[in-house]
């Protein structure tokens, strides 16, 4: 079925059709029947009357005395009935109207025609006359055709009416199918705005039929408790990711921390084990020097076995440094400005001159707690890395100094940390994001062998984190890195204002 | 002779203090842990005490306890290979060095060395705790 019928208007028009494709022939055929009666028994009757009447006159008059006076009445009887035709059949003569011959059919017939059934739509009637001593027939003829024509008129009447009236009500269906099917459609391309991207859409008409407005009033109350609904579920969802981002974040760094702890702890229970290899090879070597003569042979092996050992033992302090807290002296307050200033001025002259080195340390006048020595440790380490980085390529060397408030809004609103930042940035080779996570790691270089120990960064961590410090990477592979060492100043938090 | 008992699991580091010392002049005894250590030291006492800190199924730190209780007037040195085998995270309680150290001269220790250290520091400490 075509969807234009599927629609209420369709519907309803369709209804309608039907209805009258069954009740306009009933209708037709019955006012056709009423109207077809009603004519039959009038004509009939006038005719039957007519004639009886003129009937009654030739029995009292003297009309049929003379045939030529008979003859003047039977044209007077044509002429002032309204019948086609007049004819008389008395005592065997028969006298016919001048204005028409009489059929020759109406000789043999002694009865009325039946209406509409003559071929030449004539309907005969045929009245005794009896005078005293004689008796015949009048028969008058009656001209059906203007009657017929009226009953024609009077049945396309009917048609057009009928067909009016059909038209008219398929008209009314459709106004009052469209004065249903407007609201529902308004409210139709509503909730499609809704179901778009538009869910303020208001779903409703300005249809003022009751269950029209009941309808869109409750449609509008759901809608409203969708969009709720559905604003709460978004914002959710968005709490949802921000959470689902920290926690991951967190579970990183966690992840970070304890694969440092992890080795971190193996690295001291190594160093353990070579400090304990340590002593017998250093004190062996030197009983044996002690032994021997200056001249003798072994000695410079002796020295050289030694001077191997002493190194073993720097390298296992080095990792012990990331190992342990740097809790070896009491920490002061270091002002980290002067400290990276001084430890620039020495590195000053290890730069190569493809690379650049600029600087932003401020004036200084802010302290962190901690060891001046270690501090320097840190900014020479990771500006020699820096450095490395750009050993072929060149490039720039930036470090920054500067003090910031940090906000502690979860733990304790209101509070500020007052922060100091030590930030080297160079424009190297980069790292790769596998690089990164395991830069801190102790032994972990990207070098070649013999060019570092890997302790490097792995001690830096060390000394920030014993600090109460943090250290974090950002790399782009090919544009460069940036670490940042983020410690607390001395004054620790202080309420804002 | 002045006498000096070494108390250390690890043989490599017991014979070779043993060897320095011995030849350096000292009677020498030696332990593989502290049990037997603080048994030998109450059945013959030596001048002096090397006692390694950390040891398996022996504390260092209870074998110096024990000695100083024992004898007042015994010369301990506390030795350790160093190390830290504590949660690592630098919290407070963690045990490093620096920690076990600590905690030997405060049970009692005269003194304490690192290892690895060199022959002449050895004797040298040995030989100042004698004296005194």
């Amino acid at each position: 079925m075509p969807r234009a019928l599927n629609t209420l208007v369709g519907r309803l028009a369709l209804l309608q059709l039907l209805i009258y494709a069954v009740l306009l022939p009933v209708l037709f055929y019955g006012l056709d029947s009423v109207a077809r009666t009603n004519a039959y028994d009038t004509f009939t009757r006038h005719a039957r009357a007519y004639t009886s009447s003129l009937a009654r006159e030739l029995e009292l008059a003297d009309v049929l005395e003379s045939p030529s006076r008979t003859i003047v009445f039977l044209d007077g009887a044509v002429e002032g009935g309204g019948s086609a035709y007049a004819a008389i059949d008395f005592n065997g003569r028969l006298f016919g109207s001048s204005a028409t011959e009489l059929p020759a059919w109406v000789q043999h017939r002694g009865d009325d025609l039946e209406f509409e059934k003559s071929p030449d739509s004539i309907y005969a009637v045929a009245m005794p006359v009896r005078r005293t001593g004689a008796a015949g027939t009048l028969y008058l003829g009656f001209d059906e055709r203007p009657t017929l024509d009226q009953l024609r008129a009077a049945q396309n009447q009917i048609i057009e009416a009928l067909a009016a009236y059909g038209i008219a009500s398929v008209f009314v269906a459709v106004l009052l199918a469209r004065l249903v099917s407007r609201p529902l459609t308004q409210l139709q391309a509503a909730s499609r705005r809704v179901a778009g991207a538009d869910a303020s859409a208001h779903l409703g008409t300005d249809s003022k039929m009751v269950e029209i407005v009941d309808l869109s009033r409750d449609l509008e109350i759901m809608r409203s408790k969708l969009v709720g609904a559905a604003e709460q579920l978004r914002a959710e969802m968005r709490q949802r990711q921000v959470e689902q981002a920290e926690r991951t974040t967190l579970e990183r760094q966690l992840r970070h921390e304890q694969r440092l702890a992890t080795i971190g702890t193996f690295a001291g229970g190594l160093a353990h084990e070579f400090n304990n290899i340590l002593v017998p090879m250093i004190l062996y070597t030197e009983e044996s020097l002690d032994e021997i003569g200056a001249e003798h042979p072994a000695r410079p092996n002796l020295d050289r076995a030694l001077k191997a050992a002493t190194r073993a033992s720097n390298v296992v302090s080095k990792l012990l440094a990331f190992s342990r807290p740097m809790a070896e002296r009491p920490p002061e307050a270091v002002d980290l400005a002067v400290v990276t200033r001084e430890a620039l001025d020495l590195f000053q002259a290890l730069i190569p001159p493809n690379v650049e080195l600029k600087w932003d340390i401020g004036r200084g006048g802010e302290c962190v707690l901690g060891d001046a020595t270690l501090l320097n440790q840190v900014v020479l380490n990771l500006c020699s890395n820096a450095v490395q980085a750009m050993r072929e390529s060149g490039g720039s060397l930036t470090v920054v100094v500067l003090a910031r408030d940090r906000f502690i809004a979860e733990t304790s609103p209101g509070t500020v940390s007052r922060m100091l930042e030590l930030r080297v940035k160079d424009t190297g080779h980069g790292m790769n994001p596998q690089t990164q996570e395991r830069v801190f790691e102790p032994f972990f270089t990207t070098r070649e062998v013999g060019e570092g120990s890997g302790l490097g960064l792995s001690i830096v961590h060390g000394i920030v984190a014993s600090m109460g410090g943090t250290i974090s990477v950002t790399s782009v592979l090919g544009a460069g890195t940036e670490f940042v060492v983020e410690l607390p100043a001395v004054m620790g938090s202080a309420q804002s204002q | 002779m002045p006498s000096v008992l070494v108390i250390d699991d690890e043989p490599d580091v017991r014979d070779s203090i043993r060897q320095v010392l011995t030849r350096a002049g000292f009677d020498v005894m030696t332990a593989d842990n502290g049990v037997t250590g603080v048994q030998g030291f109450f059945d013959h006492p030596a001048d002096v005490v090397i006692v390694d800190v950390v040891m398996p199924r022996s504390n260092g730190i209870e074998v110096i306890r024990k000695i100083r209780a024992g004898f007042a007037g015994a010369r301990i040195i506390a030795i350790t290979g160093g190390g830290h085998f504590g949660p690592f995270g630098y919290k407070p309680g963690t045990i490093t060095t620096d920690a076990y150290l600590a905690s030997a001269s405060q049970s009692g220790a005269d003194a304490v060395m690192t290892k690895p250290f060199h022959r002449k520091e050895l004797i040298a400490l040995v030989r100042s705790l004698v004296k005194n």
